[in-house]
């Protein structure tokens, strides 16, 4: 751990010693505590759950072609979008982005080693490991159907199959998040670099501290939750079993208070990375700094109150649901913010086309549709219409997918050449982002035409009046595959033929780009001392003039 | 400050003072994380509460008060044994802070003992819910089924953080046995200090909560 | 495939106000958020790289912060003028009209069952007059369910272990899906049905006819809810301890519905279907004030159809001793069946105690629905040839039956029990007078062997 070993390396690897070949070997990398590489044994979990849950995607959306519910029985089918949603929530979106670039990046752009408590970062990664194995496991063998939000009393007393043990895997992988949430918090605080004060962090920064804060304080409250379904399952306790006097209600209020802020633990890191990418390739500073800081403070606050926006119609009192509607109005604020400062950002920069910024582009386009349509579900005259229908599945695939996946892309390409030391092939890039761009509005968009129109979600089945739009769904997740497979197989190529990559291909301010590419085991070689505000790229007449 | 060896400081950190303020306030962070998880069961016990008085009431007379006041003093002890024990490596006195710690050890099993001795005798009485249970008195005996599962879920899971809190004190124990700490470093006993108070405070509040419903004055 | 709606029809008084609220909703956001899209792409193109274009950026702080404060206090004004328009549309939509009429409805895995007022019954489809409100009161067998009519635009989750309501005032006669919109398990998909809304006559006419199922009797005869709920009331035994006219064991039920009643805890309630259909399946948690916990529970011996024919036999249900129950307002009527009716009070106040008096009071105040003086044991000991015995006690104890245990035994009856006996006498300490008690005891004492 201290001081670096000494080993052969071999010849053709005349490079400069770095992280990635500090060591060669399984134990190297298993018993790593090494947040980069801790990151990259994140990238290929979550890169494998993806492409499970990917896989659950494939079966909905082929089922869907048809009206009746022919490819699945009803059981399979059921099991399906539990898995599915279970898959991309628990073990693909919730770590994803902190879990892998947050782990990179965040000790290099704060100007640390490491994180606060590595030996807790890989502890991390191996209850993610094993949680998610145990869940994907359960399904395996016979897994669950009650949805990824296994409402009691049903999934109490009611569901077959292997609740309790799925349960056990969500609650297992719930530890890594805590884990992550409190390293994260820790360095934030007490390990900035001289000089580096609050208002000169990357907004990548603010945005994984405010995630952060989400994640201690919510995931607890799934945990006991799922807790009290397992209890409830194993030795007959039934605290939501209406038999008992228990309440169902009671359930839907405990597991919507985590699930709620987390849709913004999904959201808020991807949001950082936009900023990141749309100032490098605008080379100007954030506009209002301080508001798009703050907004995502607020956003992780105001998060936590808005949980009974998803029980307008569950027999909650009417009070209630007018209180959380108001919230969930007022919740919408601070991400408008960010859109129109990222907006203003733009204005008058100097913009470069790259694979990162077109995704980028596309994250503005989709973020505003998923955005805007969760007013129409956070007002409750149309919610009362809407809930439960696939205007919701629309919704939310437009933030998560067209949302956080799309942010997820822009990093993973924008800080590709950091963390590999090598260039990805720019034209599949934003060939890739480009395809992705259509192809998910092709999928998702005709959900909120067919969910208006009143088509349930979880629905196989469904009146043949709906079955256009399904088509269309399926035509377009055939083109989203592509977009999505595209970076997968050029993203692995460029890790043996792709152009070694400079300390700083995008000429980007950051901490991260003061070091080499990949960067060295403590990230540094002299512990960097800032002087300068966030985002401090020159002005940009002078840029004009001297490149003239 | 003294001159401490480099191998106590992570390589993470700049110095020893740095090391031990993050590690304090990596633990109050986790402990936020303990308050939100009991927090749940609270919540439900409180609605519960809040709509079935009486069963709650009569349930909560069934509960043994003079074994589970002996496990309080245990347990506010035990918090306070602890104390002396970070206080006994303040001093560098680490053989008076294994000393403490034994002692909080001790108090802790006491605890669990007692408990054991409940669960026990309200298997006997047929008051664990399931088909263990039966109820012959006034109140709605679903509510009162009610009642016993939130007590036994709370406090086992209480009890296992109890259990946990043995291993993790065991373990600093061990260390100081083996002298890996000093007035200049015992950043860890700390925090252990930490864990082991927010598990008395919990049950602080379980005590009231799940004995004292119905008794007044 | 390509016979498809876009827009889903409009067929009930709310739907229009939904709609006008979602499509202006939509082209807000078609405006605001396109608007920002356009000028986002507008820009992005225009300052790429390369471009001749002036980016000369004057940036003043006072005025980037001028312009931050304002669009972010516009969305706040725009977001709760929306909120508010929402909300007074969503009160539309939670108030029936007082002239709403009431069908019930049941949700279980995997289908629908709705039950009209007059008993008429219908599985996964609902008919209904035009232009006429409907309120659904439903409840769930299982799990959640949730009933969905897109065309009217309402859902409203339905639930185990409580009544929920929805109301709708449909405007075009036609046929409408009706889905299950909470998932349920496996079938949740095939829990779908129809809405038929009809013409009134028609509505009559398919009320009056052989469609549908409806509850017999044992004769094969149609039985109302009203009748289907009073032959049950019987067969199960409730009759025995309510009566609709005095009080017994339990409460008198005739017209209680409607009025509040206080309980043991000192809280007032109103009797509604909640408030019934609570009693009947876990009664001891909200005992009316003057009565004992004992009511057993009826939790796996009814199902919800027959709770619901239980509850409509009680409202029925007429109590000649009180006056016109005003719903909802603090009703003597019930009280006055609790409390004991007018007794020669005035006269047992003075002079000496009175069988006579006793025995008019053992009956008014229901000791005989417990307490048999033929010797037959019910809920209490035979009465008769009590008197000057010895009883031995739940406690091991050996008592005589004199003036002094007799009166303890009506003023705080769980005292001293006769063993054999579960506590359940309730006390009438507060409802008789001392002077009342001596008449009853009076009473008891000439019951001599029989």
């Amino acid at each position: 751990m201290l001081g670096t070993k000494s080993i052969n390396v071999p010849q053709k690897f005349k490079e400069k010693e770095n992280y990635l070949n500090v060591a060669y070997g399984l134990k190297s990398w298993l018993l790593t505590t090494d947040h980069k590489r801790i990151g990259i044994l994140y990238l290929i979990s979550i890169s494998f759950f993806f492409t499970v849950g990917g896989f659950y995607a494939m079966l909905i959306r082929l089922e869907m072609l048809t009206p009746a519910g022919d490819l699945l029985t009803s059981e399979v089918y059921n099991r399906t979008f539990t898995m599915h949603g279970i898959t991309m929530i628990f073990f693909f979106l919730v770590p994803s982005l902190p879990a892998t670039l947050g782990n990179f990046l965040l000790p290099m752009m704060l100007g640390a080693r490491d994180l606060a408590f590595p030996r807790l970062n890989l502890a991390s990664w191996y209850v993610y490991m094993i949680g998610a194995l145990l869940a994907i496991g359960s399904a395996a063998i016979g897994g669950v159907d009650t949805g990824w939000t296994f409402y009691a009393p049903y999934s109490t007393a009611y569901a077959g199959g292997l609740v309790a043990l799925m349960g056990i895997g969500i609650f297992l992988s719930g530890f890594s998040s805590i884990f992550t949430g409190i390293n994260f918090i820790a360095t934030i605080h007490k390990m900035r670099a001289p000089g580096l004060t609050w208002f000169r962090l990357p907004l990548f920064v603010w945005a994984h501290y405010a995630t952060s804060i989400i994640m201690i304080l919510g995931t607890p409250v799934v945990a006991i939750t799922i807790l009290l379904v397992a209890v409830e399952r194993i030795f007959g306790i039934g605290i939501f079993d209406p038999e008992l006097g228990g309440d169902p209600i009671l359930f839907q209020h405990l597991f919507w208070f985590y699930s709620h802020p987390a849709v913004y633990i999904m959201i808020l890191p991807g949001m950082g990375v936009i900023s990141e990418v749309i100032t490098t390739f605008s080379r100007k500073r954030i506009f209002g700094y301080h508001f798009v800081a703050f907004s995502s403070l607020a956003i992780a606050v105001v998060g936590f109150l808005v949980w009974g926006h998803h029980m307008f119609v569950s027999g909650q009192s009417p009070y209630a649901g007018i209180i959380f509607s108001f919230l969930t109005y007022l919740v919408a604020i601070p991400s408008a913010i960010k859109v129109f400062n990222w907006t203003a950002t733009i204005y008058k920069g100097n913009i470069t086309f790259s694979a990162p910024m077109i995704y980028a582009l596309a994250f503005i386009g989709l973020f505003l549709v998923g955005g805007l349509t969760g007013l129409f579900l956070g007002a409750i005259a149309t919610d009362v219409h809407l809930t439960d229908t696939y205007f919701v599945v629309a919704h939310f695939h437009y933030v998560m997918v067209g949302g956080m996946v799309m942010a997820y892309l822009a990093g993973l390409h924008f800080w590709w050449p950091k963390i590999t030391g090598r260039m990805y092939p720019e034209k599949w890039g934003i060939a890739a982002a480009i395809i992705s761009f259509f192809g998910f509005n092709f999928t998702f968009f005709p959900q909120f035409i067919v969910g208006y129109l009143g088509m349930p979600r979880r629905y196989h089945a469904y009146p043949a009046e709906f079955q256009i739009w399904q088509v269309l769904s399926t035509l377009g997740a055939s083109v989203l595959l592509v977009g999505f497979l595209l970076p997968f197989f050029y993203l692995m190529w460029s890790l043996w033929k792709g152009e070694k990559a400079p300390d700083n291909p995008w000429n980007a301010t950051g901490l991260e780009w003061k070091t080499s590419s990949p960067p060295p085991v403590f990230n540094f070689d002299k512990t960097p001392v800032v002087t300068e505000p966030a985002y401090n790229y020159p002005d940009l007449e002078v840029t004009a003039a001297e490149s003239a | 400050m003294s001159v401490v060896h480099d191998s106590v400081v992570a390589h993470q950190f700049d110095d020893v003072e740095q090391q031990h303020q993050t590690y304090s306030f990596g633990m109050w962070i986790f402990l936020v994380t303990e308050i939100m998880f009991f927090g749940g069961l609270f919540a439900a016990y409180t609605v519960y509460r809040w709509s079935f008085p009486e069963a709650f009431a009569a349930g909560s007379e069934h509960l043994d008060i003079v074994l589970a006041t002996i496990n309080t003093a245990a347990l506010l002890t035990s918090s306070f044994t602890m104390a002396l024990a970070v206080r006994a490596i303040q001093l560098n006195k680490p053989k008076q802070m294994i000393g403490f710690l034994l002692t909080t050890i001790g108090f802790a099993i006491v605890f669990l003992v007692i408990k054991g001795i409940e669960y026990y005798a309200k298997f006997q009485t047929h008051l664990v819910p399931g088909h263990n249970f039966v109820w012959h008195g006034a109140a709605d005996p679903r509510h009162v089924e009610m009642f016993y599962g939130l007590y036994f879920t709370m406090t086992a899971l209480h009890g296992l953080h109890v259990l946990i809190g043995i291993g993790v004190i065991a373990t600093i124990a061990f260390l100081g046995w083996k002298k890996r700490f000093s007035s200049d470093f015992y950043a860890p006993v700390e925090m252990t200090g930490l864990y082991w108070h927010l598990v008395d405070i919990i049950w602080v509040f379980l005590f009231p909560l799940l004995y004292l419903v119905s008794r007044h004055g | 495939m390509f016979d498809f709606p876009i827009l889903p029809r409009q067929a009930s008084t709310i739907a229009g106000q939904v709609d006008v609220y979602f499509w202006t909703l939509v082209w807000l956001s078609v405006i605001l958020g396109g608007t920002v899209a356009i000028i986002f792409l507008f820009f992005f193109i225009r300052y790429r790289r390369g471009s001749k274009v002036n980016r000369t950026l004057k940036s003043n702080e006072r005025r980037e912060r001028m312009i931050e404060i304002t669009w972010t206090v516009l969305p706040v004004f725009l977001a709760i003028g929306m909120f508010g328009w929402s909300t007074t549309v969503y009160f539309n939509m939670i108030r029936p009209p007082a002239d709403a009429m009431e069908i019930q409805v049941i949700g279980k895995q995997w289908m629908w069952q709705i039950q009209h007022s007059n008993g008429h019954r219908e599985i996964n489809e609902l008919h209904v007059p035009v232009n006429q409100p409907v309120k659904l009161r439903m409840i769930s067998q299982d799990v959640i369910h949730s009933f969905f009519v897109p065309a009217f635009r309402i859902k409203q989750d339905v639930l185990p272990g409580r009544y929920t309501t929805l109301w709708f005032n449909a405007t075009d006669v036609g046929e409408y899906h009706l889905f299950c919109a909470e998932y349920c398990g496996t079938e949740h998909s095939q829990m779908t049905g129809t809405v038929y809304v009809m013409e009134p006559a028609d509505y009559e006419a398919w009320l009056a006819a052989e469609g549908g199922t409806t509850v017999t009797g044992l004769e094969g005869e149609s039985l109302s809810p009203e009748a289907s709920g009073a032959a049950l009331f019987d067969q199960l035994g409730c009759s025995g301890c309510h009566k609709p006219d005095v009080r017994s064991v339990g409460p008198a039920l005739g017209s209680i519905f409607g009025t509040t009643v206080e309980l043991e805890s000192g809280e007032v309630v109103t009797v509604d279907e909640e408030y019934l259909r609570q009693s009947i399946l876990l009664p001891n948690e909200h005992v009316v004030k003057g009565f004992a916990p004992i009511m057993p529970t009826f939790e796996g011996q009814v199902t919800e159809a027959q709770i619901i024919n239980l509850i409509a036999y009680i409202k029925s249900l007429k109590n000649p001793n009180a006056g016109e129950a005003p719903p909802a307002e603090p009703q003597p009527a019930a009280t006055e069946a609790a409390a004991p009716v007018e007794t020669p009070a005035a006269a047992a106040e003075e002079g000496t105690p009175s069988a006579e008096v006793g025995a008019a009071l053992f009956a008014k105040s229901g000791c005989s629905a417990c307490h048999s003086v033929t010797g037959d044991t019910l809920v209490g000991p035979p009465l008769n040839g009590a008197f000057g015995h010895e009883v031995e006690l739940e406690s091991g104890e050996t008592v005589t039956v004199d003036e002094a245990y007799l009166t303890e035994s009506i003023f705080n009856p769980n005292a001293k029990v006769v063993k054999g006996f579960v506590p359940a006498m309730p006390p009438f300490a507060g409802m008789l007078s001392e002077a009342e008690v001596a008449n009853i005891v009076e009473y008891i004492k000439s019951l001599g062997d029989q």
